[in-house]
């Protein structure tokens, strides 16, 4: 934590901020224990905190405190020349992998890869944070090509990869919570690069899938400057989801009338290529099919039981077995079944203002006078808050068993991916 | 002596390879705010963040600075918006009474 803090310092333009330090966490503790801390060393220079935090307050600036002016980080271009293992162990080193063997990215295999799309290795891509707070890097056409390389991806998975690319979803989110990324794609490209939409779609069971998979797990590293754990990487437990992204095909073919594809639920035609991105994966929670005597109490126990209520997006992965049942509690439309969800998932307020995760990232804006958080911080503590804002249906899977899975996961965009040939 | 077949250090393959990573923006540096000679008498405001727990350590931080610090006045305050968000109403305020600041990030 203390290099992070460090670290946003600089991003920030004052790397000498006086910052002290508790020990950690804070989140938690009784107030005697805060006292305690209050009272204590400061666990990083060992000098009494207080003291520390006067001293701070009211010693005049030193020259580099004072420094004003711009600083630009250049990188160097090339590493090398050197052999497989000492490069590998570099970019190990540095975190630009992910711990697991690569494909050189030579100027020749890049080159390659670059062949595959119309797009100027020079152009920019897109811009990616590790989280919401921090520096955004830039990324070109080039950096995903390098990326794509050493991920093990074929120039034909390249406009793939550039559309997501282009999607600007960070798939190595840094945030403590430990969050993973999936993508789905719909259209001609399904077939074109033999993206799986049945058994075991969501897992590696896939060779276009799982390299551009990879390929986006690397870029989304890489273009942030590397997954460094303490710096760029603060999942506190890590996500087994994280390494390799899940990238499938939603299951077309399993769709019930009534249900469009998700790319035509976000506008586009079906004989569009496109992929669409969820970010924030933190969980997956899996059951059997629904019954008809208490599906509304069980589908309301199986979404509200993911996860704190602060979280508004959910991803409902569908096996085609499981709609017919769906279809008879009258979800004719995937529409109808995110409503339903949006309507009927609630937490009473008073659970709801209690949870750390709210009161993290929505008491703030309530304060500020932002609805619909002002409206609910009024209401009686029994009053149902329907927090899920961010509801998507994908059917997926291959129908050996009626099972299904929930995925805190929230939707975040779709590209087109004949935009990038 | 390398046994035939097996390639020596010198005759193993030596690649040149591209830099993976993206292009960082440039740090635009700012001076920090100058500083008092001391604190007596001046108005130190505590201000929470909303993140895990800070507001608690705050306020105890208040209490202590009450016993230890009694010539200081401290003013509690959560800052307004999520816990990132900006909020020029109180950094005018604490200007209005050259006030300074402590902020916490609980975690």
């Amino acid at each position: 934590m203390v290099d992070l803090v460090h670290d946003k310092a600089f991003e920030e333009g004052m790397p000498a901020l006086r910052l002290a330090f508790t020990p950690t966490p804070v989140g938690g503790k009784t107030r005697k224990e805060l006292d305690e801390y209050i009272a204590g060393d400061d666990p990083v220079t060992k000098r009494p905190l207080m003291q520390e935090i006067a001293d701070y307050l009211t010693r005049s600036l030193n020259d580099e405190e004072k420094k004003t002016g711009v600083v630009k980080r250049e990188k160097k271009r090339y590493i090398g020349p050197d052999t497989y293992d000492n490069i590998q162990r570099y970019f190990d080193d540095r975190f630009w992998t992910d711990q697991l063997p690569i494909i050189m990215p030579t100027e020749e295999r890049v080159a390659a890869m670059l062949k595959a799309t119309k797009h100027r290795p020079d152009e920019i891509v897109g811009r990616m944070r590790v989280t919401g707070e921090r520096e955004a890097w830039q990324y070109t056409v080039e950096t995903v090509a390098i990326n794509a390389v050493m991920a093990g991806a074929k120039p034909e998975h390249f406009p793939a990869i550039l559309a997501l690319a282009a999607s600007q979803t960070e798939a190595h989110s840094s945030s403590t919570s430990s969050m993973a990324a999936m993508a789905v794609f719909n259209g001609p490209i399904v077939n074109e690069l033999s993206l799986n939409s049945s058994t075991g779609a969501l897992g590696l069971y896939n060779n276009a899938g799982a390299l551009i998979g990879r390929a986006w797990s690397l870029l989304s590293a890489n273009a942030t400057g590397g997954s460094v754990p303490g710096h760029t990487y603060m999942g506190v437990q890590g996500n087994p989801m994280a390494n390799v992204p899940a990238v499938f095909a939603e299951n077309v073919a399993g769709l019930p009338p009534g249900w469009k594809p998700l790319h035509m639920q976000k506008g586009f035609p079906m004989n569009e290529s496109v992929v669409s991105t969820f970010d924030g994966c933190q969980s997956q929670n899996t059951m059997m099919v629904l019954q008809d005597e208490d599906w509304d109490w069980a589908l309301k126990r199986f979404i509200g039981g993911l996860g704190s209520p602060q979280r508004g997006g959910k991803l409902l992965l569908i096996d085609p077995a499981v709609t017919p049942p769906l279809l008879r509690f009258g979800f004719d439309t995937k529409e109808k079944l995110i409503k339903w969800v949006k309507d009927n998932v609630t937490t009473p307020q008073y659970h709801y203002w209690l949870d750390q995760e709210v009161i993290n990232y929505k008491l703030g804006p309530a304060r500020a006078g932002r609805e619909p958080y002002v409206t609910w911080l009024k209401l009686p503590p029994d009053a149902p808050i329907p927090y899920l804002d961010n509801v998507e249906v994908v059917v997926v899977g291959g129908s050996g068993n009626i099972r299904w899975s929930a995925n805190e996961c929230a939707y975040r965009r779709s590209v087109k991916v004949d935009d990038w040939r | 002596m390398a046994c035939a077949g097996a390639a020596t250090a010198s005759e193993e393959t030596r690649y040149t390879v591209l830099n993976p990573t993206g292009n960082p923006p440039p740090i635009e540096r700012k001076a920090m705010a100058p500083r008092p000679a001391g604190l007596s008498g001046k108005t130190v405001y505590l201000v929470d963040e909303t993140f895990d727990g800070g507001d608690k350590f705050l306020q105890q931080m208040q209490a202590w600075m009450g016993i230890h610090m009694p010539d200081v006045k401290t003013v509690f305050r959560a800052k307004k918006g999520a816990y990132a968000a900006d909020d020029p109403d109180l950094w005018k305020e604490i200007k209005s009474v050259d006030g300074l600041m402590i902020m916490a990030i609980g975690h």
